[in-house]
């Protein structure tokens, strides 16, 4: 086996954010981290909306990064910290859209290892220094300098090391042109190490230090430290010099406290406001999780977030440089970010890690108006009583969210599919995390925003859109052609119809288009109408009994085709000097009937088209030259398929493509050659079931065909590569690209009896998702094939449900009554969850129906018992069962701990589904002894992984009947996987030791183990292919890797199924008789939650399919010839070799971070040719002895045969 | 005796490599620097950090501090030294 990785959507967390100027140019950017890759985005501060502008893998886990500015600069450069034991300056190149790495200096081992420099990463505020630390011990401090050509420059590192201290945080302080102080919070553990009498943790001390680069002295020394809490965990650097009075705000567990060198005898120090929770755990204090620190002029502005996400604005009082007062204040509430970030023009970005979308908010205000008591801190010696202060929180009031980008992050269990019964499968994740769960219905396709939908008085045909000038901005008329009418409706404040516009409406209109001149040319199958600017209708009439079947014009040119005269075609051309339509003295005769005309775009600094194309009926696609010397002349011919029902020919990454639609519903794609018109490189594919119509549209500045079949298809360039991409949205009959005051590049388009305006906003993610909320993290699903309603489990540790919550709150008298206590309950969907303590669970069983969303049944489980496994299972004891009666087996337990791992009681909750599958009916709880992690449905029986042991359980009257049990697991059970054929067999996953394949022998009632592992494998999820001897699964460090049993051990099973012969052999090494053959590794660089084998299109071959938990959705193709997969290997090696990762990291020993890379390609890389310049894409093809256009077309056949 | 510096090496390769072990290396020190070495992984694996905190129930950076935290003490304080035999 030999597979192809290929992700098809990235990583959709984002662990860290900066702003800056990383393009030089005024607007501020974001450039953000998603594990593996690094993305610029541009926020319109016009709109409010975010783009992607650019996004790179580039190989290597990303841990943390700083913006950097030279001193007078005025563009910021990227530090990035990661796991390559180096520290990469990185810069953006607007012009090629690219980060290159301008500086790269390497000091250690690669590896995310605690030693090594990697983890924290501070600029010196005024560009000079960057300080980049380890977990532990090491720092490492470079001088930024300018070399003669203004280029950034590294100086030599200067060690700042000190043995056995771990470092928290580190921030630049900003100390104006001193010399560049860098602060960091530490303890020492070295003396913990040694002290025997288990006081070393109380007494050790936690500091604040200040690490002063000397400048004229080329060193580092420790220049100062002072203790702070135990529970310090964060610094948020202040503003120095002449805008602020410098030093660092210390945020420690419940308060934030100021700390400076200089100056500071008086201690400041506020707690951070709590919520007013009479249930509350009052020793857990708030810890500050994420902070902006936004200078205005002559001012700053600080938030601070906690982990319950509500966010503070902190205030610093202060004169001469010196601090007199801090202040707190409760700002709003948003979800908890991993970094937030103001923006001049008044937004704030949250980023999010920890489940939910990324958000965009807009300032209303600075909070000043809101009646929120502020706290401050006192002058004072007294620094050790602090006592709780509290608000009530309020819903947002300072902050307008204005947009939005989707993030699946964390995708806890996905399924793929068709319950909708739709053309492709869809993907059912559960994703989120707490109060933001929710189950997200995934499907390939851009993302559609419906302005305006408008009912027409009959069945519109085509749609066009034109201006009156050629000066205008905006479209001024849309024209909606029917059977035998013309509608003209005028775009303005409101669209009207309008009869003054000197169109013909008592025709169709086959083709219209503006003319230079501030004309129009409308073409009804019985006159070319030129309307001109005074008003004035030239009008040239086909002969009698002909008709125009078909047309098209740019601004200087018209064809149209007459029908029955064997493909009769008129050029017309715009004389300029007249600004009349001239016709051409020859006609064009093809011998058949034209279905299609189109024109190719007009080069820049030309004013003809160079080319015509022409759709026949004998099933060709002919080319045409409409040079003036050589005038109608034919270039070159396509044969198609089917008869061509619309052609279009655009500009796509400067190369001429000519799209062809059939009738058929193929698609076929053809590059022009600019000179000679040649076609080559054709490529086919099959939309849907209707005749294309292809449309011109641009979208997002670059041009875009819309290709509507039985669902409407968008083809576009995207990142160097053309993409056909679905748009979720209804069938559509015509489109036309549209651009007004309200969209700036909308489609407006008929569908039906409508007319609709839509706008395709976003690009970058091929997907979009439904979602449906839940309540708490989501566990697992499954799916009631006949009803189609999903059983879920849904468990939140350390929190409590509403019901507790006011049933505690009466129980406590802090409120008298239920409706006071209904109103005491925040809305969890902006507030969270109510947190409890750890070791409390709220848990629930939830049927749901996906189409609507809506639970037809939720179970909340009382008594602090969670749900942590779900099956569905049928029994075969038909005694108790009626034979069509199918079981929901549910895996509880109660007052579970996690550290150490314990529980009270542990159960088994058998329900039958009623109400034909759309609810659920508790038939009994069987108790059990230990954890029930993993159930799976075993000969009509229900087998449970408990521990250690495999147990076979059988349904009784009252409880579930023991049937046979064995201890088998070297640790804990955590999956049971059926064998595809085999009833005998099953894969066991154990929590640390891999996979097995076990066996029931049913005359003895034993489960032996047959196949065992060589190496330790921390199982998160498995799979297994159909051939029931190759198990692909994934790991908690991020590999995925795949497994075949011996080819002796399957033959002997196939001959005999109950493994008679194999389970008395000797075992080996401690394990079983025999091991797994490792067949595939690979490091995918995150954790693998769900994998599964599926077609993800119509027709298209099975594929591995996977999702991981930062919010990926990952294929693994398995290649069908050696030619593939010897192509794909030169092609990955020559990439590397002349495209190294942008990180510099060899991309090798990435994929190889934990078992070395075997039978694996990846994508990813070998798709990033697309990006390379042309110099780069020539090196690479000649080494691989492919051409270029070899090279491309097998990368696009690898997606549009097995994905998209 | 130590002829060739042989010792002082040894020494300083020690200090680099924080956890290298020797033949008084005891079984505490061992899994001390085991337990810093994995806690500071999941420190820096995000991926990790995150499936930890879903189960914990906590925000990833509360997760991340509470690592930092347990890597001045992982395994709790040492037990004490054998009593030396005179």
């Amino acid at each position: 086996m030999f597979l192809y990785n290929l992700s098809l959507q990235p990583t959709t967390a984002i662990s860290a954010a900066i702003l800056g100027h990383f393009s030089g140019e005024k607007q501020q950017e974001i450039v953000v981290v998603r594990q593996q890759r690094l993305e610029l985005w541009h926020p319109n501060t016009a709109t409010g909306k975010i783009s992607i502008v650019h996004s790179e893998d580039i190989f290597c886990r990303i841990r943390n990064i700083a913006q950097f500015r030279l001193t007078g600069g005025s563009k910021d450069y990227i530090m990035m910290a990661a796991d390559t034991g180096a520290l990469a300056v990185l810069e953006y190149n607007p012009k090629k859209k690219q980060f290159n790495t301008i500086q790269y200096h390497e000091f250690g081992r690669t590896g995310l290892r605690r030693l090594i420099p990697g983890q924290y990463v501070a600029a010196d505020p005024r560009g000079r220094a960057v300080m980049i630390a380890g977990a532990e011990r090491s720092k490492l401090v470079y001088i930024v300098t300018r070399d003669s050509e203004a280029n950034l420059m590294l100086a030599s590192p200067l060690e700042a090391n000190k043995a056995h201290s771990i470092c928290f945080d580190i921030v630049g302080v900003d100390v104006g042109y001193e010399n560049p102080i860098f602060a960091a919070i530490e303890t020492n553990y070295e003396d913990m190490d040694t002290d025997f009498t288990g006081q070393g943790l109380e007494r050790s001390e936690k500091l604040l230090v200040y690490y002063e680069l000397d400048l004229g002295l080329n060193h580092v020394v420790r220049k100062w430290s002072t203790p702070v809490s135990k529970t310090a965990n964060k610094l948020i650097a202040l503003p120095g010099s002449t805008d602020g009075p410098s030093g660092v705000l210390v945020c420690s567990e419940g308060f934030i406290e100021y700390k400076h060198a200089i100056g500071t005898t008086a201690t400041h120090k506020v707690p951070i406001p709590r919520r007013v929770n009479p249930l509350e755990d009052k020793s857990r204090g708030l810890m500050i999780i994420s902070s902006a620190v936004h200078r205005m002029k002559n001012a700053f502005f600080i938030l601070a977030q906690a982990d319950t996400g509500d966010l503070y604005k902190v205030t610093v009082e202060y004169a001469d440089n010196t601090v007199s007062r801090v202040g707190i204040k409760y700002f709003d509430t948003i979800a908890p970010a991993s970094t937030i970030r103001i923006l001049r023009a008044g937004f704030l970005f949250a980023a999010n890690a920890d489940g939910g979308n990324h958000q965009f908010y807009q300032f209303e205000n600075l909070g000043d108006e809101i009646d929120s008591e502020e706290y401050y801190s006192v002058d004072g010696e007294d620094t050790q009583l602090i006592e709780l202060a509290y608000f009530q929180p309020h819903e947002l009031s300072s902050l307008g969210l204005v947009d939005e980008i989707e993030s699946l992050c964390p995708v806890l269990k996905s399924q793929v599919l068709n319950i909708a019964e739709e053309e492709s499968p869809q993907i059912y994740a559960l994703c989120g995390r707490g109060a933001r769960s929710s189950l997200k219905i995934i499907r390939h396709g851009l993302e559609v925003s419906e302005l305006a939908v408008s009912e027409l008085p009959g069945t519109p045909k085509t749609v066009w859109t034109v201006k009156k000038r050629d000066a205008d901005e905006f479209d001024d008329y849309i024209v909606v052609s029917f059977l035998d009418a013309t509608l003209v409706l005028s775009v303005g404040e409101e669209v009207e119809e309008v009869t003054d516009s000197g169109l013909l409406n008592t025709a169709p209109t086959l083709c219209l288009n503006r003319l230079d001149g501030d004309g129009i040319v409308q073409v009804t199958p019985r006159a070319v109408r030129h309307i001109l600017a005074d008003g004035r209708v030239n009008e040239w009439l086909p002969p009698q009994n002909r008709e125009i079947n078909c047309a098209t014009a740019n601004n200087r040119q018209v064809v149209v085709s007459l029908s029955r005269t064997g493909g009769q075609s008129i050029y017309f051309e715009l004389d300029s000097q007249l600004g009349v339509l001239r016709e051409h003295e020859e006609r064009l005769h093809i011998g058949n009937d034209a279905t299609c005309v189109s024109l190719s775009p007009i080069p820049e600094g030309r004013l003809h088209a160079a080319f015509l194309a022409v759709g026949c009926e004998d099933q060709t696609v002919r080319v045409f030259s409409l040079d003036p010397q050589r005038c109608l002349e034919p270039l070159s011919m396509q044969a198609v398929a089917e008869v061509a029902h619309s052609i279009e020919i655009v500009d796509q990454l400067s190369t001429l493509i000519l799209y062809m639609g059939l009738r058929n519903g193929l698609l076929m794609r053809a590059n022009v050659d600019t000179t000679s018109g040649e076609l080559d490189d054709t490529r086919t594919r099959l939309l849907g079931t209707r005749a294309i119509q292809l449309c011109k549209a641009r979208i997002n500045g670059t041009n875009a065909v819309l290709a509507l079949s039985s669902s409407p298809w968008l083809c576009h360039a995207y990142q160097g590569r053309l993409r056909t991409t679905p748009l979720s949205y209804d069938t559509l009959d015509f489109a036309s690209g549209f651009i007004s005051e309200q969209c700036a590049e909308g489609v407006v388009c008929v569908s039906g009896d409508t007319l609709r305006i839509l706008t395709i906003d976003r690009l970058d993610s091929v997907f979009n998702q439904a979602s449906i909320p839940l309540s708490y993290t989501p566990r697992d699903f499954v799916l009631n094939d006949a009803s189609r309603h999903f059983a879920i489990i849904e468990s939140e540790h350390a929190h409590m449900s509403t019901s507790l919550f006011k049933r505690g709150l009466f129980e406590s008298g802090a409120v008298e009554n239920n409706e006071e206590a209904e109103g005491a309950v925040l809305p969890p969907e902006q507030f969270g969850l109510i947190r409890s303590k750890a070791g409390d669970w709220a848990s629930l069983i939830r049927v749901l129906n996906p189409f609507d969303g809506e639970s037809t049944q939720t179970i909340e489980l009382e008594e602090n018992t969670a749900a942590i496994s779900i099956v569905q299972v049928s029994f075969t004891n038909h005694e108790v069962a009626n034979p069509h009666d199918k079981f929901l087996a549910v895996g509880c337990v109660t007052s579970m701990t996690l550290k150490p791992r314990g529980f009270e009681s542990a159960s088994i909750r058998l329900y039958r589904w009623n109400n034909e599958g759309t609810g659920l009916e508790l038939v009994h709880v069987t108790p059990v002894d230990d954890i029930p992690q993993a159930l799976m449905s075993f000969n009509g029986m229900l087998l449970v992984g408990i521990g250690r042991a495999l147990r076979l359980y059988d349904l009784g009257i009252k409880r579930l009947l023991k049937k046979a049990q064995t201890m088998v697991a070297p640790n804990t059970i955590t999956a049971l996987h059926p064998h595809p054929t085999s009833t005998e067999r099953f894969f066991i996953a154990d929590v640390q030791e891999s996979i097995q394949l076990a066996t029931f022998n049913q005359n003895t009632r034993n489960f032996h183990v047959i196949l065992d592992d060589t190496l330790p494998r921390y199982i998160t999820s498995f799979h297994v292919l159909g051939d029931g001897d190759t198990v692909i699964a994934g790991d908690k460090f991020g590999n995925l890797f795949g497994i075949r049993s011996p080819e002796s051990v399957s033959k002997s099973l196939d001959a005999d199924p109950t493994g008679n012969r194999l389970i008395y052999e000797k075992p080996k090494l401690g394990g079983s008789a025999y091991r797994w053959n490792s067949i595939a590794e690979y490091h995918v660089g995150d954790i693998v939650t769900s994998l599964t084998t599926c077609s993800l299109s119509a027709g298209s071959r099975p594929i591995i399919f996977y999702t991981t938990l930062l919010g990926s959705l990952q294929v693994a193709i398995p290649f069908v010839s050696q030619g593939d997969v010897d192509f794909f290997r030169s092609l990955e090696l020559n990439m590397r070799k002349h495209r190294p990762p942008t990180s510099g990291r060899d991309h090798l020993t990435y994929r190889s971070a934990f078992m070395p890379v075997r039978s694996v390609i990846d994508g990813d890389l070998c798709e990033q040719y697309y990006m390379l310049d042309e110099e780069k894409r020539e090196l690479v093809s000649d080494d691989v002895d492919r051409t270029q256009q070899d090279i491309f077309k097998k990368l696009e056949d690898m997606r549009s045969l097995f994905a998209f | 005796m130590d002829k060739f510096g042989m010792h002082s090496q040894t020494e300083q390769l020690h200090a680099r490599h924080v956890g290298t072990g020797n033949a008084d290396t005891t079984k505490h020190q061992w899994l001390a620097h085991q337990h810093r070495d994995t806690l500071a992984h999941y420190v820096a694996d995000n991926s990790l950090a995150t499936y930890i905190s879903i189960a914990e129930g906590e925000t990833v950076a509360r997760t991340k501090f509470n690592m930092l935290q347990r890597m001045q003490q992982p395994c709790g304080p040492p037990p004490l030294p054998p009593a030396v035999e005179e």
